[in-house]
C-alpha cells in the first residue's frame, strides 16, 4: 500500500472510504498521515488543543483488521475526525477550552464520541475552542486557552467561534470532518469564515451527554465537513434518541436524499435586502451570484421578513442566565477571573444577577418566537439568508457577530439568533469570497427537515465549487 | 541625602493622595462589570416592552 496523497485531506468521506476499502491505503496510514498533517499545521492555526494520535492508531489498526474480512460499519469507518474540547474523552484531558478546567479529566467519552467509534470513525484529536463556548459573551478571539483561532485563508483573520479549531481544521484538511457545537451560532459562523460546510441539527436530533453544558435549551452538537453529503453521512451516525440526554427529541435521521423533495417543489423563502444592501460591500458580488444559482435551481422563491423580536435580547438573556446557573461554582469561587477574556468573566459576573422574571420572560417571549416560524413555514418551505454579511474580522478587533454595515435593514436579519431560539436547523453553505476570504449563505428550515435542506445544499454545491478550495496556506 | 520633616510630611501627603486617586479610579474589571451590567439592564428593558399575552407559557419543549 502507499502513502495517501496531500489531495486525500480535502476528499470527500466518500470518496476516503472508497480508496479505503480499495486498499488504496491503510486505516494505520490514513490516520498516521492525517495525524502528522494534524500536530504540524493544528498549531499554525491555534487549533490543537490535544493530538490523540496513540489511541488513532490502536483504533485504526482495528479498523483493517475489520476491512481485511470485509467487517463494513459504514462511510464513516476509517475516517480521522476531530473534536471540539467541550466533548467529554475518556481519561483524556478536556478543558472546555478554559484555563480553570484545563487539568479536566472525565471518566466517559460523550455519546457522541461513543457512537463514532462503534461507526468505525477515528478520533485523532481534541480542536481549539473559546473558552466555555463564549458563554456569557466574549469581547476578543483570543478568548482561548489556545489563543485566537487563526484562519487558515488568513492567519491574521479570525476563524470564528466558538467551535474555531474545527472551522481551522476542517478548512485546512487537518481532518476528514469535526465536530462542533452551536449555543447562538457555534457552527454556523466559523463555517462560513472559515468556507466549509456546516450543519447544526434540529433542537434535540443529536446527544448532549458528556458535553459541556453552556445552555440547556440552546445547546447543539453537529458537523463541519467539506460538503453537505458529509454533513448527512456524519448527521446519519450521531443523531439518535438519548434517555440520559432531558432535552433528547427521541428521534434519529435517515439520509434519504431519493425521498427529498426537488428544488421545483420547494418554496423557499429570502429577503432581497440581505444579499444587497444589509451585506458588506465587498461580498455583495458573490451573495447576488449566490442567490442566482439558488434561483437557477428551480425553487420558488418568495420574498419574506423575519418576525419581529428582540432576538439578541432574547437569546443573550437566556443564555447568560443558564449559564450563570451552570457555571455558579466557578463564579462565586472567583475562579472566573482565570478566563483569559476578562469582559467574559465579567458577563458571567453579572448574569448570576438576571432575575427570574426576566429570565422566565425571554422564555415567553421564546414560545411567541416558536409559534411565529411555525406559521411563516406554513407559507415557505427553508430561508435563505447569508450565513454572515461580512468575511472574517481581524483577530484583533472586537468580536461583532452582526457585522452589518451601518444601520441594518429588518429582512431576515438575526436569523442566527431567531434560529437557536427556535431550535431549528441549518445549513451553511460556502459562497464565494470577499477581500480573499469565504462568505457562505445558510438555508433554515422546519424542525427535524435536515433530508430536505441537505438535498438543497447538494444541489446548491453540484453547481459551484466554492466548497472545494482550499486554503492557500495549508501547505 | 537628608529628609527634612517638611519634604517626609510632604512626600507622605503625595502618597496618599496618590492611593486615594487609585483607589477612586475605576479598573478596568469595574469597568467590564458595569459594562456588563448595563447590557442586561438593556436586554430587561427591551424584554419589558415586549407585549407579552399573560397566557403565554414558557417554551421548555423545541419539536416540531
Amino acid at each position: 500500500m502507499a502513502t495517501p496523497s496531500d489531495d486525500i485531506f480535502f476528499s470527500s468521506i466518500s470518496e476516503v472510504s472508497a480508496k479505503l476499502r480499495a486498499k488504496e491505503f491503510s486505516a494505520v496510514e490514513l490516520t498516521r498521515a492525517f495525524c502528522d498533517r494534524l500536530e504540524r499545521l493544528g498549531p499554525r492555526y491555534n487549533a490543537l488543543a490535544l493530538s490523540l494520535r496513540e489511541q488513532a492508531i490502536r483504533k485504526a489498526r482495528e479498523v483493517d483488521d475489520d476491512l481485511k474480512i470485509d467487517r463494513t460499519r459504514g462511510p464513516l469507518q476509517g475516517i480521522p475526525y476531530g473534536a471540539k474540547d467541550l466533548l467529554a474523552v475518556k481519561g483524556q484531558p478536556t478543558t472546555w477550552g478554559a484555563k480553570p478546567y484545563a487539568g479536566q479529566v472525565f471518566d466517559e467519552d460523550a455519546r457522541v464520541i461513543q457512537i463514532l467509534d462503534k461507526a468505525g470513525a477515528i478520533l485523532i484529536g481534541k480542536l481549539a475552542m473559546i473558552e466555555l463556548a463564549g458563554g456569557g459573551g466574549f469581547r476578543f478571539a483570543s478568548a482561548s486557552l489556545t489563543g485566537p483561532g487563526l484562519n487558515p485563508w488568513d492567519r491574521t483573520r479570525w476563524t470564528g467561534g466558538s467551535s474555531s479549531g474545527s472551522g481551522a481544521a476542517t478548512a485546512a484538511g487537518l481532518v476528514g470532518f469535526a465536530l462542533g457545537s452551536e449555543t447562538g451560532g457555534s457552527i454556523l459562523l466559523p463555517s462560513a469564515m472559515c468556507g466549509v460546510t456546516g450543519l447544526r441539527p434540529t433542537y434535540g436530533l443529536v446527544s448532549r451527554r458528556g458535553a459541556m453544558a453552556l445552555s440547556w435549551t440552546l445547546d447543539k452538537i453537529g458537523p463541519l465537513c467539506r460538503s453537505a453529503e458529509d454533513c448527512a453521512l456524519v448527521l446519519r451516525a450521531i443523531a439518535g434518541g438519548d434517555r440520559q440526554d432531558p432535552g433528547s427529541a427521541g428521534k434519529g435521521f435517515s439520509y434519504a436524499p431519493q425521498f427529498a423533495r426537488k428544488p421545483q417543489g420547494i418554496t423557499l423563502g429570502y429577503a432581497p435586502v440581505d444579499f444587497n444592501e444589509a451585506a458588506d460591500p465587498s461580498a455583495r458580488a458573490d451573495f447576488e451570484t449566490a442567490l442566482g444559482v439558488v434561483k437557477s435551481l428551480g425553487v420558488k422563491m418568495r420574498e419574506v421578513e423575519i418576525p419581529d423580536f428582540p432576538y439578541a435580547p432574547l437569546l443573550g438573556t437566556i443564555m447568560n442566565a443558564e449559564a450563570a446557573s451552570i457555571f455558579e461554582d466557578l463564579i462565586r469561587s472567583g475562579r472566573v477571573d482565570e478566563l483569559a477574556d476578562k469582559r467574559q468573566a465579567a458577563n458571567l459576573k453579572a448574569a448570576v444577577e438576571i432575575p427570574a422574571t426576566d429570565y422566565l420572560r425571554a422564555m415567553r417571549i421564546r414560545t411567541l418566537v416558536q409559534e411565529a416560524f411555525r406559521k411563516l413555514f406554513l407559507e415557505v418551505d427553508m430561508l435563505l439568508t447569508p450565513t454572515r454579511s461580512a468575511p472574517a474580522p481581524k483577530i484583533t478587533e472586537p468580536v461583532n457577530f452582526n457585522a452589518a454595515p451601518g444601520p441594518i435593514p429588518r429582512g431576515l436579519n438575526g436569523m442566527l439568533q431567531a434560529g437557536n431560539l427556535a431550535g431549528l436547523p441549518a445549513l451553511s453553505l460556502p459562497c464565494g469570497f470577499a477581500g480573499g476570504m469565504p462568505i457562505a449563505i445558510s438555508l433554515v428550515g422546519r424542525p427535524f427537515s435536515e433530508n430536505q435542506l441537505i438535498a438543497i445544499g447538494r444541489a446548491f454545491q453540484s453547481q459551484t465549487d466554492w466548497h472545494r478550495r482550499r486554503p492557500p496556506t495549508a501547505s | 541625602m537628608d529628609v527634612t520633616r517638611r519634604s517626609f510630611a510632604q512626600m507622605l501627603a503625595l502618597t496618599a493622595a496618590v492611593d486615594e486617586a487609585e483607589a477612586q479610579a475605576p479598573s478596568a474589571e469595574d469597568e467590564d462589570l458595569k459594562a456588563a451590567h448595563e447590557q442586561a439592564r438593556s436586554y430587561s428593558q427591551q424584554l419589558a416592552k415586549f407585549p407579552l399575552p399573560r397566557a403565554t407559557e414558557p417554551a421548555f419543549r423545541f419539536e416540531a
